[in-house]
């Protein structure tokens, strides 16, 4: 399991970092 | 890894880019408006804030260091290499908010003539103050990908921060080297090695034994650390472990 998860887990970052963006842009649209 | 750390780690990566871009947005809408906005108080400002502009920047600033927070506290529960993604989040900041400076330097969105210097000043300080640390971030990466120590440059940043919190990779050693880099005189290459040189603590054939001890704790101590960042197994540790025990045998 360790090993997959070190595998997947560069993907797994970039995954979260860009629903980060998305979530602040979209939050940003919505506020202003 | 449980779930749990897993999910705290991915929400603050999430958090910390969310925080971003809304500093990035909140900034180009502050800038649309001349740069400066201010509202309320004793004083009426000429230029009302934006909408949204004051949340997005307040929770901004806020989201990023509790997104580092999350990084580091769950990214440290995963591994070394986890936790150091929160160093990716300096330059994130800065390269991504000069852009906008760059941007409207070179690209003002009213009539005036470009570039605009006192946006064009902070962008480039904005790209040296992110730019500088990503970059020897990466050599020093790079290095440690490539199992060699490091060039003098990274090591020498790297040696400088106290070792818990050099946060560049698993793989880069924070020692210092253990002495400084011997001066080899080829016979007859560069003719006769000056007296303080051949008779100082750079004595050719001298103490070549002076300096196993710490060369043999030096080892071992890489080899520990290799074992501990999972590069290399128990089996693989003990090996090369025994390995360089026997080497150091007279």
């Amino acid at each position: 399991v360790t090993e997959r998860l070190n595998r997947a887990l560069p993907l797994l970052i970039i995954g979260a970092g860009l629903i980060g963006i998305w979530l602040g842009a979209t939050i940003f649209a919505s506020i202003s | 890894v449980s779930i749990r750390v897993l999910a705290g780690y991915l929400g603050g990566i999430a958090l910390g880019t969310m925080s971003v871009t809304l500093l990035f947005l909140g900034m180009r809408a502050v800038m649309d408006v001349g740069g400066a906005c201010a509202e309320g108080g004793p004083y009426v400002s000429a230029q009302p804030c934006p909408d949204g502009v004051p949340i997005a920047m307040f929770g901004g600033m806020i989201g990023m260091f509790a997104a580092a927070g999350l990084i580091v506290w769950f990214g440290s529960q995963i591994g070394k290499r986890a936790a150091s993604v929160v160093a990716l989040g300096w330059p994130a900041l800065f390269l991504s908010l000069g852009l906008n400076f760059l941007e409207y330097a070179l690209y003002p969105p009213d009539a005036e003539p470009a570039p605009v210097w006192g946006w064009l000043i902070p962008g480039v300080l904005f790209w040296v103050m992110g730019g500088a640390p990503l970059a020897v971030g990466l050599l020093a990466w790079r290095e440690a990908r490539a199992g060699r120590p490091g060039n003098r440059l990274t090591r020498q940043v790297v040696t400088s921060v106290p070792s818990k919190a050099v946060v560049f990779g698993s793989g880069v050693s924070t020692r210092r080297p253990a002495e400084p880099a011997r001066i080899e005189f080829a016979p007859g290459a560069w003719g006769a090695p000056r007296p303080a040189a051949s008779e100082g603590f750079n004595s050719p054939g001298g103490d070549d034994r002076a300096s196993a001890p710490s060369d043999l704790v030096d080892d071992l101590t890489r080899l520990a650390e290799l074992h501990e960042a999972g590069d290399l197994t128990d089996d693989e540790f003990a090996t090369a472990k025994r390995e360089r025990l026997e080497a150091d045998k007279p």
